[in-house]
């Protein structure tokens, strides 16, 4: 009988130690990881394979260089990019948009293979040929209602799957957010991209025609959508860096939004008696 | 003997709440899911709607966040740790301010192709996983299409509230957290003003 009891007892102290336990380091767990994460002035992704780094060490380098990239905008390439809409109506902007992604396929293909991708890799090629044929040179895009959507990749995404660190938050002159993994990225889709070994042989004129019209195009995308930010922002500098941090763990996990993130939890906050 | 039945007692009272748990978030999930789905059902009949003004579909949307969204809870996410600095006096009008700013970046980001009125868009809604410490929190998870083609993700995270109604507190659209992106130009405006000062900032753009 007293063997019974003490057995009873054992486990119910077990149990009861467990469990303290458990709470006490998970709370204790979950109180850094809201501190760090919610209470403090970034959130950062628990999955380090997707490496969401909002490190900006060079902030006031950084405002300086966005400000001189602004001004340039407004300058340039906003009322380049109002004209070219203005003059150009909404099918031929989409012809020339299509043409362009479709040019960017080989980096695309590049990057897909380099990911161990094969479903991407040869939705790109498939992509690829049917807008090249069928859809005339590019300028159409019959492949997406075939079934085969487009996508995006590049090798600062490459590196990223790859597990190497994003870096600082840097604004690149005329570029805009970046960080060096992107900046290096940028020159190995550079020298991937056809048109660049192409033009090497040509003129300069088309050489400069090609990045300029590559800008206005992707400007004209943005005018509403940067337009609608700066307005509803209360530090346009921020919103954008959030923004660009963000949509790049986007695009490196393709899309899928990921289990790590945004683990925070408002009862848990609750319990721990964090704000709310 | 009766030492196993006591054991087997024990194990069967935990299996069956580990049971009765995880068999309330399925429930609660379904019904998150379902909740999620009249919302967005809603949110795409006011956007795709012909008949409707850009100043009505804002209002008919903003109607919309008001039953659905909890704007008191993203407000107080937004602030993080200066949530305690926020005066009592001054919780209400911060709170509607939020509303105003997060109806207008919603609005913003869905309604962005007055060009080309053909274009329809859907969102399928598709898995739910729980998460907190009370089975209250939710996120849902969709795909937006445009055009029957996957235009990007959305996540929802929505929670029952002390009213037991289901409240959406953060949308992520193509990956960007609408909560999170505000969060974080909260915490920069704020780490060398006050919050009067955001307030004030808020309501000479929104108000």
């Amino acid at each position: 009988m007293a063997k019974i009891y003490a057995h009873k007892l054992f486990f119910v102290v077990t149990l009861t130690l467990i469990l303290v336990l458990n709470i006490t380091v998970s709370k204790a767990d979950i109180s850094q990881f809201i501190e760090e994460n919610y209470n403090s002035s970034y959130s950062e992704s628990s999955d380090s394979e997707l490496d969401y780094s909002p490190f900006d060490p060079y902030e006031k380098t950084n405002r300086k260089m966005f400000a001189f990239n602004q001004a340039i905008d407004n300058a340039i390439l906003k009322p380049m990019s109002e004209a070219y809409r203005d003059i150009v109506p909404e099918g031929g902007r989409e012809s020339i948009r299509n043409f362009l992604r479709n040019l960017e396929s080989p980096t695309i293909l590049f990057n897909d293979v380099l990911q161990g991708e094969e479903q991407r890799a040869s939705n790109t090629l498939n992509r690829f040929f049917i807008n090249s044929s069928v859809g005339f040179f590019g300028f159409g895009d019959p492949a997406t209602d075939m079934g085969y959507p487009r996508h995006t990749e590049d090798f600062a995404q490459t590196l990223a799957t790859y597990g190497v660190d994003s870096g600082p938050y840097i604004v690149s002159p005329l570029f805009g957010p970046s960080t060096p993994r992107h900046i290096a990225g940028r020159f190995v889709d550079f020298a991937v991209h056809p048109l660049t070994w192409y033009l090497q042989n040509q003129n300069d004129g088309y050489r400069y025609s090609y990045g300029i019209s590559e800008a206005v195009v992707a400007r004209e995308e943005l005018l509403e959508v940067l337009d609608d930010i700066e307005a509803n922002s209360t530090d346009y500098y921020v919103s954008i860096r959030n923004m660009y941090m963000q949509r790049r763990m986007d695009e490196i996990s393709n899309g899928v939004p990921s289990d790590q993130p945004s683990e925070f939890s408002i009862d848990t906050a609750r319990d721990l008696n964090l704000v709310f | 003997m009766f030492q196993n039945i006591n054991k087997y007692f024990v194990y069967s009272i935990f299996l069956f709440i580990i049971f009765v748990s995880s068999a309330h978030g399925r429930e609660y999930c379904d019904e998150a899911v379902a909740f999620i789905n009249e919302v967005t059902d809603e949110t795409l009949t006011i956007i795709n709607s012909s008949e409707f003004t850009k100043n009505q579909k804002k209002s008919n949307l903003s109607d919309l966040l008001i039953k659905n969204a909890d704007f008191e809870t993203m407000g107080k996410i937004m602030l993080g740790k200066y949530a305690r600095k926020l005066p009592n006096d001054m919780k209400e009008v911060y709170t509607n301010l939020i509303q105003k700013m997060l109806t207008q970046t919603i609005y913003d980001r869905l309604d962005n192709d007055e060009e080309d009125p053909d274009v329809t868009y859907a969102i399928v809604n598709d898995s739910c996983r729980t998460k907190g410490s009370k089975n209250r929190e939710f996120l849902v998870d969709g795909d937006v299409l445009k055009n029957d083609s996957r235009l990007a993700s959305i996540r929802w995270w929505i929670i029952i509230n002390k009213d037991q109604q289901y409240k959406v507190i953060d949308l992520t659209l193509a990956g960007v957290s609408l909560t999170l992106q505000k969060k974080d130009e909260f915490t920069s405006y704020l780490s060398n003003k006050s919050v009067s000062q955001l307030i004030n900032n808020l309501s000479k753009k929104f108000d």
